[in-house]
């Protein structure tokens, strides 16, 4: 036997987890994964997000067993797999392009597998029916892969990973070669068949964040090859830790700001900060890695803005005067872009809002939770 | 087209057929006249039954298929052999052996029987070896393989696995790598997803290459003819005999229809084939 | 797709296999061939001395004369081969598809018969009223535009398939004549297949041997039918000698002929898939 994962089966399935420590990939002068640490728990919804070239599809391949580290290690549950080659690892892979074996019937692929490990013809027969069942396949258990639609096709692919039932499942951008209103559908149902198997984890690569905040537990985010980012979808988007986690994830006006001495800061809430923008103090939450004094940045979403009437000798508080410069209707909202000193702010409204017109002197308010104060990097 | 209203069109695309007319086909229909061609000047089916029921044809046709099948099975294990090789072992130069192989396509066929008579020939590098190696006085007794069916086995298959080698090569390298990654994540070992995954998808090309080896090995003759087999008479080199060395153009002819009918059909085969292979 | 072998010694010892295998069936018959060229006293394994000698032999007297007979041909058969080939191809890019059909299988069907049955049927029919061409050398050049023309016809095809569209149209929305779409743009576009065409036809063609032997004329051998006689002869260092320079006849005119990337295409039309 090669040494490998131990196989889950039946009730004393090991709690599935990844551990991956300290890992590099180095391809070349291209450092592709730099240090990387990720472990995931059973049951776990782990999404890797990031641009093209980031590094998140090296670390799944990584994980799988393709791409050979540099330096590291990578454990399944307390097993090194590090040097173990995929078929040793008994993770379920779902391709981009679904990779269906073209030769072989629906249930012949979902059987693959099975057939590998070389169980009882009988457990095959059951497992394949109950996998097709889950993934509503059974009416196609015997036709050729390409009679299929593309999500079809898609749902055999995952059936067929799941047959394996592995302690994890790796999904590599699974959805981006269907239709976008098929997307919608399949995520749902990804949901779905998660519940039904609540032990297994499942890493998810994509770079469509629309995705990631739907299906993920917690996001990855990468860049460069390494994680910027990780925390829980509601975390990423209302305290991103820094520049480019709020550039990239949801929309953001990130505006150059200076912390103000910290002895302003209110003792009743730790988080609470003060900066100064033009002539103005601000008051923000702190994300965890902003600097304790000296340049930073104040993030605020668009949508967590308000427009106001200016009134003349207003004290301090959290709004910023300007000059509306465009206003324009998107069905269900609307855009303003308002400029404010040497800064350009953008602000989503509801669209049954009157359009403010250009050239309008306008107060952008926001209350001190929903704006951040981040590191500028 | 602006052709059409020109006079002189309808002239201008009957030139390729008129040639082809007079040079490919008038020839094989005086063939096939000649091959009805009775001695007294009139015709019937006299030389044609004559020949058909002859032994000489029987061992001809059987010689033909024996070899042309041998080989055929010899070039496709070695060829898809050597395919996947250079495809999976990706070794240095890989890639230029991918190309070489092109070029041995062009290269005539009998002078791999006239290299092959100085490599294991009676004098060649290899017989001599051997023939010392068993003792002198072994040497005078024995023949070399050669100059039999095994022979002109080895030099068809030396000769035609490229075009075995050609098709696979094709098809490995559409072959979705993203395939052979999921079946080992699913637990094949290499020699599983070799068996399980690649050889099924290779089918098709392994089809038009061993059709199309096929007919190229029952059309041969060259190889034959420069090896010098006595031996071994296929249908070509039977055409050649009556033809060349007995003046008998009836009775050639009639071997030529029974022969061009034979490699038309596997042709049409073989284009059938060919239209299953993905391209 | 190094996919499939992990490990970095069990793949070195395949790649050694494929080489060494690749050596002894492919490269070891070229190599003896090239040294029998070479090769003075032959009477243990591997010859004792070397000498010059049959490759000049090969270069006076009638191996001379039938290298310059195999060039002759080869260029004369590739010319007409070409100019019949895509005559054809163009004229059934616009036939109904049926039609296009017969006339594929008019083209190709010569590369499916046996080149003895091909010489034999020429042998036969123009060896009698009304075309007396017998024992001259056209018929030798006839035979090989036959064998020659579906490879031609085949890859001008193939090129025909890969024209970007509308590109002709373009050209005669321009005010440009149909002859001169032709000559100006659509030849021009199909050069590359037709250099390769060019390429393996005339290769064939230098090689040619079954149906040149039915039909040559008696002082007219080719080098193949040459090579052949010299060998049956037991002359078969010379044989040798004229097999080298054949080959390197061929493929320097091959290298000459398509400079860039000949051999692929080259390869690619021998197995006459067409388009």
């Amino acid at each position: 036997m090669t040494p490998g994962p131990r196989q889950p089966s039946g009730r004393d399935r090991v709690p599935p987890q990844i551990g991956v420590h300290a890992l590099s990939v180095r391809y070349g002068d291209h450092l592709a994964l730099d240090r990387v640490d990720l472990s995931v728990t059973a049951g776990e919804v782990v999404v890797l997000l990031g641009a093209s070239g980031s590094g998140k599809t090296t670390l799944l391949r990584a994980i799988a067993g393709f791409t050979v580290p540099t330096v590291g290690r990578i454990h399944l549950g307390s097993t090194d797999v590090t040097a173990a080659p995929p078929h040793a690892r008994g993770l379920g892979l779902v391709v981009q392009n679904y990779a269906l074996f073209p030769h072989l019937r629906v249930a012949d692929n979902v059987a693959f597998g099975l057939h590998a490990r070389k169980r009882p013809r009988a457990q095959i027969e059951r497992t394949v029916a109950r996998f097709l069942e889950m993934t509503g396949m059974a009416a196609h258990a015997q036709r050729y892969p390409h009679e299929l639609s593309g999500g079809q096709q898609q749902r055999v692919a995952i059936a067929r990973a799941l047959a394996i039932e592995p302690p994890a499942l790796l999904l590599d951008e699974p959805l981006s070669a269907l239709d976008p209103p098929l997307r919608a559908g399949m995520l749902e149902e990804l949901q779905r068949l998660h519940s039904q198997l609540p032990q297994t984890a499942i890493v998810y690569v994509t770079h469509d964040q629309t995705e990631a905040i739907s299906i993920g537990h917690r996001i990855v985010l990468l860049n460069g090859g390494r994680i910027v980012a990780d925390g829980t979808p509601r975390n990423l988007h209302d305290t991103p830790p820094n520049r480019y986690t709020a550039e990239f994830f949801g929309q953001a006006n990130l505006l150059p700001a200076r912390i103000v001495d910290r002895s302003l800061e209110a003792d009743t809430d730790p988080v609470r900060i003060a900066v100064r923008i033009a002539d103005r103090t601000i008051w923000a939450r702190r994300s965890a890695d902003a600097p304790a004094s000296g340049a930073a940045l104040l993030c605020l979403r668009p949508h967590d803005l308000q427009l106001e009437v200016p009134v003349e000798g207003t004290p301090d508080g959290n709004h910023l005067d300007g000059i509306v410069r465009s206003a324009q209707w998107l069905g269900a909202s609307q855009r303003v872009v308002v400029e404010a000193g040497s800064s350009t702010i953008r602000v989503d409204r509801p669209a049954s809002e009157p359009l403010p017109a250009p050239g309008t002197r306008v107060r952008v308010s926001f209350p001190a939770e929903r704006a951040v104060v981040l590191a500028d990097r | 087209m602006e052709l059409a209203r020109r006079p002189w069109r309808p002239l201008v695309v009957s030139v390729p057929f008129v040639v082809l007319g007079i040079i490919f086909l008038y020839p094989f229909a005086l063939l096939t006249v000649e091959a009805f061609a009775r001695p007294d000047g009139g015709y019937g089916l006299g030389t044609f039954a004559a020949i058909l029921a002859g032994h000489a044809f029987h061992g001809a046709l059987f010689a033909t298929l024996r070899i042309a099948l041998t080989a055929t099975a010899a070039c496709l294990g070695l060829g898809s052999a050597l395919a996947l090789l250079i495809r999976f072992a990706a070794f240095p130069g890989a890639r230029a052996l991918g190309r070489l192989v092109d070029v041995y396509l062009a290269f005539p066929s009998f002078l791999v029987a006239l290299s092959l008579t100085f490599l294991y020939g009676n004098s060649g590098v290899v017989h001599t070896l051997w023939t010392s190696a068993l003792g002198g006085s072994a040497a005078a007794a024995s023949r070399s393989f050669l100059y039999g069916f095994w022979g002109v086995v080895l030099a068809e298959v030396t000769y035609y696995t490229p075009f075995v080698m050609r098709p696979v090569l094709a098809a490995l390298d559409v072959i979705d790598r993203s395939q052979l990654e999921v079946a080992s994540s699913l637990g094949e070992r290499p020699w599983g997803v070799l068996r399980r995954v690649v050889i099924p998808e290779l089918v098709p090309a392994l089809i038009a290459g061993g059709s199309l080896c096929l007919l190229l090995t029952m059309n041969e003759f060259g190889i034959i003819l420069v090896m010098g087999v006595k031996d071994v008479i296929t249908l070509p080199m039977m055409i050649y005999g009556k033809a060349i060395d007995e003046f008998d153009y009836p009775a050639a002819s009639a071997v030529a229809i029974c022969n061009v009918a034979l490699s038309l059909g596997l042709y049409f085969t073989y284009r059938q084939a060919l239209e299953r292979v993905p391209r | 797709m190094s996919e499939l072998i992990h490990s970095r010694p069990a793949r070195r010892l395949l790649a050694g296999i494929g080489l060494i295998v690749t050596a002894i069936v492919f490269g070891l018959p070229l190599m003896t061939l090239l040294l029998a060229s070479i090769a003075g006293e032959w009477t243990r394994a591997l010859p004792t001395t070397l000498t010059v000698a049959h490759l000049r032999a090969a270069l006076g007297g009638t191996p001379r004369a039938a290298l310059w007979h195999s060039l002759a041909t080869g260029i004369g058969a590739t010319i007409g081969a070409l100019v019949l080939g895509v005559w054809g191809a163009l004229v059934s890019r616009r036939a109904p598809a049926p039609v296009r059909r017969g006339i594929d299988a008019l083209f190709l069907m010569p590369v499916a018969i046996p080149s003895v049955s091909i010489g034999l049927a020429l042998l036969v029919a123009f060896s009698r009223p009304p075309l007396l061409l017998n024992g001259t050398v056209a018929l030798v050049g006839i035979t090989h535009v036959v064998l020659v023309t579906a490879y031609a016809y085949a890859s001008a095809q193939a090129g025909i398939a890969r024209l970007p569209a509308a590109v002709e149209d373009m050209a005669g929305s321009l005010g440009a004549t149909p002859s001169r779409v032709l000559v100006r743009v659509t030849l021009p576009l199909l050069l590359p297949q037709l250099r390769a065409a060019a390429a393996l036809g005339f290769a064939l063609s230098m090689g040619e041997l079954g149906a040149t032997i039915m039909v040559y004329p008696p002082g007219w051998a080719t080098a193949p039918v040459e090579i052949f006689s010299l060998t049956d002869r037991g002359a078969l260092f010379t044989g040798a000698a004229v097999s080298v320079w054949l080959l390197a006849g061929t493929f320097g005119a091959l290298w000459l002929f398509d400079r860039r990337r000949s051999s692929r295409r080259a390869g690619s039309a021998r197995d006459f898939s067409g388009t």
